[in-house]
């Protein structure tokens, strides 16, 4: 189900009801869960089952591992977890990738092999799912959070229907805690609730779909020649700023949602085009995947505890992985790949200009902050572009400035962009340093009357269809 | 990538609420919004516009999921003229059973017709609107459009069939809601920005020039058939719409017409082996020609002549077909805008029709 349609309104009016009517808490919980598994199979029905599995597998494992002293016992029934969750994964969103490099390996080697295509449908969110379960499994055998105590208050946190199928991915230990005591949202938690949800709507619905799906979808479907310089930078200019409303728009009506039920999810953006560098990107941007990939991935590794050396290669290797979380395509790779570079060059930079007092002028900052947004730009090319070759194509139209190329916009399109791009730039440097709710909180009422007026009229008027949000492939 | 340490204690996660009334500013909203929207309706109506279905995939879904019930219906197969030219209450009233409209916009119907054709039961008859230019397009919008459907159809979801008919029933009430001339980015185009002289998109689509309800029977509105600007604002957009894009390659004619035969033996090969399954299954094909005029008829007639394009997809299917230049009866119909006719002259072409396809139905062809 998605937040954009008239039947999530209809179902969170209903659940809202429920939620406020039933007094006990376990009651409410049940529902919550009820509801959770419905808004799920509101998709696609039968692959419920397999939250339940994950669910059922994780449940025992981390039960198990709580009492387990043995190093080999704990070890089996951690690689059951992994071998469950991400059997799960690989089979449904690798599965068609690996057969297909298998198949093109073996005719590279001369042999004529040829496997019948795979029909397998990705279930909505499993890559944020798996990643939540298994979030919990290693804390448990890390010993770095006890197990839950109710397996209702872990199906819940599980399949929490606003953050189920596409983060932010929680950790347990920030809701399992939640699941304690009764959640029921003051009426300024609720009504700030409903801000969020008007704020992700608005950014989903008006921007991403309908001021800029259109020129990034234009400039990236064409494969007929190079693009006009300017048309090519506009499409990228649009992907960038839609990818960010499609996504953050989602994550922010997910914690409205869970807000006007009581419930607190974690921030998954700030501000990213405003990052100065990478790393200041990456805490910036999808922050519930960058902080798991830190904490379960890179700090396995070995993190930046070994040497200049081994933290470059774990972090070229931690950003290959999260390039390959996104999607089964070697062009996700790349994009990995590209970020990996960014940040290597950024390590072995700060530690050769870190010192510089330029860089830490306003002038120094902003500049830096360009550079920053201009290089992540590039990088979509390659998250975007369908493979190899589309996004060569339009790599070399960035960078062709002899006024050839195909003008591929009409000008609406291109003030349109023009527009919400500077504006979601303008919004990201006034954000800078300070979370939204504070800046928020030095608005006059009547102010936050018209933004939110001018939101709700502005998602009226674009009766856009209920498009999925661009994540849930992940 | 972060490369500070991370935390692993177990807290309560709050959010910040900002210091406003927020229950008081959502309810002032509200009623901006409640005000603000009100008037958009009243300021839509006042322009002529009226409650009607939006034609959405959703829509065509829900006719489309009916084969799996009754997979022995009439089902109408085509483009708009289909949609808009043949009223199924006569054929209904005449031929004692009502067909299923699966015609949508600027189609080509090959992939309904394919669909059909490899659906395990069905064995009804397919009336299959042909526009030559859309019927023989080898890809682009007609090609996708039916594409789109069919895959909307085939993921068709609990919860969009739930949001198909919450978004039905107010639809049926506000007149703002029209996904074809006034969503905001209808309204923004409405600008008439300019574009680079250089540049290269889609043709202009027509704007909102017809209704359409819950069983998909289309119709011209009653504004489209007596506004003369619009007609011919839509004539205007008709032209570059029907006229094939400029030879990049630079073909001479001979080379062009015998690249032309190749697309159009490619498309009849495709239909003969569709229309084959259906009819092997006990099904009936029937293809019809509906009327254009005016110098659309000319650009058709040019670029689709009949002989190389309608008469074959006879030949070559060894299908009946109806083409309205055939039958005095079904000459002589205005198209005010020279593609479509208008409701009142849809009602009274069927029924002009149905004799025709009673003769053969006697025949035992339908």
């Amino acid at each position: 189900m998605l937040f954009n349609s008239l039947s999530f309104i209809l179902f969170f009016l209903i659940v809202i009801t429920l939620h406020y009517t039933i007094r006990s808490w376990k009651a409410q919980k049940t529902i919550l869960l009820f509801a959770s598994y419905i808004f799920y199979a509101a998709w696609n029905p039968p692959f419920v089952i397999l939250l339940w599995f994950s669910t059922v597998v994780d449940w025992y494992v981390a039960k198990s591992l709580e009492n387990e002293e043995k190093v080999v016992t704990r070890r089996i029934l951690l690689s059951v977890s992994l071998l469950v969750n991400l059997g799960l994964l690989g089979f449904f969103k690798y599965g068609e990738f690996l057969l297909e490099n298998f198949v093109g390996a073996l005719n590279f080697l001369g042999i004529d092999f040829q496997a019948a295509a795979p029909s397998i449908i990705l279930p909505v969110g499993i890559s944020f799912y798996t990643f939540q379960t298994l979030s919990y499994t290693l804390d448990i055998y890390f010993r770095r959070a006890k197990p839950s105590k109710s397996f209702l208050d872990f199906a819940l946190y599980v399949t929490f229907f606003p953050q189920l199928v596409a983060g932010p991915i929680v950790r347990a230990t920030e809701f399992l805690p939640q699941c304690e005591e009764p959640r029921r949202a003051t009426r300024d938690q609720f009504g700030w609730g409903l801000y969020f949800i008007t704020l992700g709507l608005f950014q989903k619905v008006v921007l991403a779909d309908g001021m800029l799906s259109s020129a990034s979808d234009t400039v990236f479907g064409h494969t007929d020649g190079s693009i006009f310089v300017l048309d090519a930078w506009l499409g990228v200019l649009a992907f960038s700023a839609q990818i960010f409303c499609d996504f953050a728009g989602y994550s922010t009506c997910a914690i409205g949602v869970a807000l006007c039920l009581g419930f607190a999810l974690p921030d998954n953006f700030r501000s990213p085009y405003a990052a100065i560098g990478f790393s200041d990107f990456w805490k910036r941007w999808h922050m519930t995947l960058s902080t798991w990939l830190r904490d379960y991935l890179y700090i396995s590794l070995g993190g930046n505890r070994h040497g200049t050396f081994r933290t470059l290669v774990n972090l070229m290797v931690t950003m290959l992985i999260g390039g390959l979380w996104h999607g089964a395509s070697w062009t996700f790779v790349a994009w990995g790949a590209l970020h990996g570079s960014y940040l290597v060059a950024e390590h072995l930079l700060r530690q050769k200009f870190g010192g510089c007092s330029w860089v830490k002028t306003v002038l120094g900052r902003f500049s830096l902050g360009m550079l920053t947004f201009f290089l992540v730009c590039l990088g979509w090319v390659f998250f975007r572009a369908k493979d190899f070759s589309s996004a060569w194509l339009l790599m070399s139209s960035l960078f062709s400035f002899s006024g050839t190329g195909v003008q591929l916009l009409p000008t609406l399109e291109m003030m349109q962009v023009t527009v919400v791009v500077v504006g979601l730039l303008a919004s990201h440097w006034y954000l800078h340093e300070k979370r939204l709710e504070h800046a928020m909180q030095n608005f006059p009422a009547w102010l936050v009357v018209v933004i939110w007026t001018s939101m709700l009229f502005g998602l009226i008027l674009m009766q856009g269809g209920a498009n999925a949000f661009i994540y849930f492939q992940f | 990538m972060p490369s500070s340490t991370s935390s692993f204690k177990t807290y309560q996660l709050e959010r910040i609420i900002p210091k406003h009334h927020w229950a008081t500013l959502a309810l002032a909203t509200l009623l901006s919004v409640s005000l603000l929207t009100f008037s958009w309706e009243f300021y839509c109506r006042s322009l002529g516009y009226a409650p009607t279905l939006n034609d959405t995939k959703d829509l065509w879904a829900s006719r489309r999921v009916l084969i799996e019930k009754d997979p022995t219906r009439t089902v109408l197969i085509g483009a708009s003229r289909m949609l808009f030219d043949f009223d199924m209450d006569v054929y209904e009233k005449e031929m004692g059973e009502r067909p299923l409209q699966l015609a949508t916009v600027g189609t080509n119907p090959g992939p309904y017709l394919e669909d059909l054709a490899n659906h395990p039961k069905f064995s009804g008859t397919v009336i299959v609107g042909v526009v030559p230019g859309l019927f023989f397009a080898p890809g682009g919008p007609p090609m996708k459009s039916p594409l789109d459907h069919l895959k909307y159809f085939q993921d068709w979801s609990p919860s969009q069939k739930v949001g198909h008919y919450l978004g039905m029933f107010l639809e049926r009430r506000f007149a703002f809601i029209n996904q074809e001339d006034l969503t905001l980015n209808q309204l923004l185009l409405s600008f008439k920005i300019s574009n680079r002289e250089k540049a290269k998109f889609h043709p202009e689509l027509p704007p909102y020039f017809y209704k359409i309800d819950e069983e998909r029977q289309g119709g011209m509105t009653d504004i489209a058939a007596q506004d003369i600007k619009l007609q011919k604002r839509i004539q205007q957009i008709w032209i570059p719409l029907f006229t094939p894009p400029p030879d990049k390659k630079k073909m001479s004619p001979s080379e062009k017409k015998a690249q032309v035969k190749k697309m159009a033996d490619m498309v009849l090969e495709k239909t003969k082996k569709n229309v084959d399954k259906i009819v092997a299954r006990g099904g009936k094909v029937v293809f019809i020609r509906l009327p254009s005029t005016g110098q659309l008829r000319e650009i058709e007639n040019k670029y689709t002549p009949r002989a190389g394009f309608w008469d074959r997809i006879l030949e070559e299917t060894q299908s009946p077909g109806v083409h309205f230049e055939d039958f005095d009866q079904l000459k002589g119909f205005n198209c005010p805008e020279w593609s479509h006719l208008s409701k009142g002259d849809s009602t009274e072409f069927t029924k002009r029709l149905i004799p025709i396809l009673k003769k053969l139905r006697n025949k035992g062809k339908i």
